[in-house]
């Protein structure tokens, strides 16, 4: 048996029984690495030495402690644009080659706190822009379920990892549902808290009114025990917000969940594919067995997500991304004049789809068409959000699929636009601050798994977790 | 609507070949085309939401001299550097002369 299989509730207990010690997770955790990443390319960096350094330092500890701080001795990978110091910040481009981190991200400082192993760095779609992992300058990461498809992205190795017990835990990134789809499509769990839960300092910006950083792992206690070291008010982030987070005890309880859930009625009109609609309509069956009330709501202006979630994530990530200019860090092609300078890095240090975006972003911001497009989707951003807190009025959560299709094959799609359909059910919760979370509905055709979320009122994560556990419970996600 | 790709390319700092450029052209078509639903909505008397949370939760920290970077290791990430300095191709070189 794989050790990165069990809880991190299970480990501990073996821990505490002194039946393995952390050297013995972290060996584990680097012999999956080895056997399996050949196939799945889940890591961009591996930190083998480093890992089995801490695994000693912390095994001394272990030796006089009697409980464990949340995450002591657990194997955690770490999405390539989050800073570690000491180790390459690449976000799976090549415009930032050669670029080493100085400091920690907030969120590697708490997770170090709280006694975790930081294993490696995983691979992404390039900047995060993707939602199949196939945009990385380093190549596709692959479905641990089944190789010849998409693990989902952008977190795509974070999620690969876990669910191919390379890790017991990750980080990931969610700026339009780059945590829920790739844990949806690698059958694991993935939350992406309330935007300002959690500190972005030492997160590359992408999209700086939508990038939120969460966790992925196997199960929602696992998930939570990520959460609550990672949440919180951190100064170095001035978006994040001074609120009290919830206790560990307080996220699990599940006595009670006598929650009505919203079904939007865009499901009607909306392209779901059979597979997943049935497996979707398996867990609506499943809450309303158990006595939660179901009921429809309206949400009229979600069908206008994707697009206005493209103006407003193009808009910023071509501001974002104009510092990668070759001067102070990463990848530069040299030239005569500093003009041509930056031109000949950035169109060969940026990968097809970061151009793209990059282009469409500097149009919608460009004068002449600002008001038209960018200041529009502002608008109807907030009619997006304005339909949620009314439906909220009504009901505890709203319910929807993570994607309206299960995982694509590798290299089966060629046009872009399609692919940006992926996030029609998961924008939403981004372009509203939402806290949203993915669960595991079980598996369809060819091994693949799919998965459902659930949205909450903001900074109300306790929800989702209550709900959450409440489904794992009577439900099970058979992943180990 | 005819967009001038070779503009947005200039203000983008990106250059693309005869073929790259077509696709893009064809990629904003797409997405105009897309996007084009919007302008049905009536957003009278709407405000923007800039930010998912309205009010402004903004603080600053004090006004504190902390410990930052250090000079060496700033220079370690550079691509090319002249003793205390970041070097660079110049700015004027290539600039016409009015």
């Amino acid at each position: 048996m794989e050790l990165s299989s069990l809880s991190i509730g299970e480990l501990h207990e073996k821990l505490l029984r002194r039946e393995i010690r952390v050297k013995d997770i972290v060996e584990d955790s680097l012999k999956s690495i080895e056997k399996k990443e050949d196939q799945i390319n889940a890591f961009i960096e591996v930190f083998r030495d480093e890992a089995l350094e801490r695994a000693r330092e912390l095994d001394i500890i272990l030796e006089e402690k009697k409980n464990l701080p949340l995450l002591f001795g657990i194997p955690i990978a770490i999405k390539d644009n989050i800073n570690v110091k000491g180790h390459s910040t690449t976000c799976a481009s090549r415009i930032l080659l050669g670029y080493k981190s100085l400091y920690h991200a907030t969120v590697v400082e708490r997770l170090l706190n709280e006694g975790a192993v930081i294993i490696g760095k995983t691979n992404m779609d390039e900047f995060a822009m993707g939602a199949t992992g196939e945009y990385s300058y380093f190549g596709p990461t692959r479905n641990p379920h089944n190789p010849e498809f998409s693990p989902g992205g952008s977190s795509s190795g974070s999620a690969a990892a876990v669910a191919a017990f390379e890790a017991v835990a990750s980080l990931g990134s969610d700026t339009g549902g780059s945590i829920r789809l790739p844990a949806a499509y690698c059958g694991v769990v993935g939350l992406k808290p309330t935007y300002g839960r959690v500190s972005r300092y030492g997160l590359v910006a992408f999209a700086s009114s939508l990038d939120q950083i969460g966790p992925i792992a196997k199960s929602v206690e696992d998930t939570a025990r990520l959460f609550v070291t990672i949440a919180g008010y951190d100064p170095m982030d001035s978006t994040s917000m001074n609120l009290e987070v919830p206790t560990i005890e307080e996220l699990l309880s599940s006595e009670d969940v006598k929650f009505t859930l919203g079904i939007p009625d865009v499901l009607d009109e909306a392209n779901i594919e059979e597979s997943v609609g049935k497996k979707f309509d398996e867990v609506l069956r499943f809450f309303e067995r158990e006595g939660l009330k179901l009921k429809r709501i309206s949400l009229p202006h979600i069908k206008y997500s994707v697009e206005v979630y493209h103006l407003i994530v193009t808009s910023e990530a071509s501001s974002n991304l104009a510092r990668y200019d070759g001067v102070r860090y990463g990848f530069r092609e040299d030239a005569d004049t500093l003009e041509n300078m930056y031109i000949k890095t950035r169109s060969q240090g940026f990968g097809p789809e970061v151009k793209r975006r990059i282009m469409l972003g500097t149009f919608a911001l460009s004068h002449g068409y600002y008001d038209a497009y960018y200041l529009r989707a502002l608008k109807v951003r907030r009619l997006i959000k304005n339909d949620f807190l009314e439906a909220f009025k009504d009901v505890d959560l709203v319910i929807l699929p993570v994607a309206p299709s299960p995982p694509p094959r590798i290299g089966e799609t060629t046009d872009p636009v399609s692919l940006y359909f992926l996030d029609i059910f998961t924008s939403p919760a981004n372009l509203t601050g939402f806290p949203a979370i993915s669960l595991p509905s079980g598996r369809m055709e060819f091994n693949l798994p799919t998965g459902f979320q659930l949205i909450a009122p903001s900074f109300r994560e306790d929800l989702l977790f209550k709900i959450a556990s409440f489904y794992e419970k009577g439900h099970g996600f058979g992943l180990h | 609507m005819e967009i001038d790709v070779k503009k947005i390319m200039k203000l983008a700092k990106l250059k693309f070949n005869e073929n790259e450029e077509l696709q893009i052209k064809k990629h904003f078509q797409k997405m105009l085309k897309l996007v084009e639903k919007l302008k049905s909505i009536d957003v009278t008397g709407v405000d923007p939401l800039y930010y998912p949370h309205d009010r402004t939760y903004l603080r600053r920290r004090k006004d504190k001299q902390g410990k930052g970077l250090e000079r060496y290791e700033v220079l370690e990430n550079a691509p090319d550097t002249f003793t205390d300095y970041i070097k660079a191709p110049s700015p004027l070189k290539g600039i016409k002369k009015k």
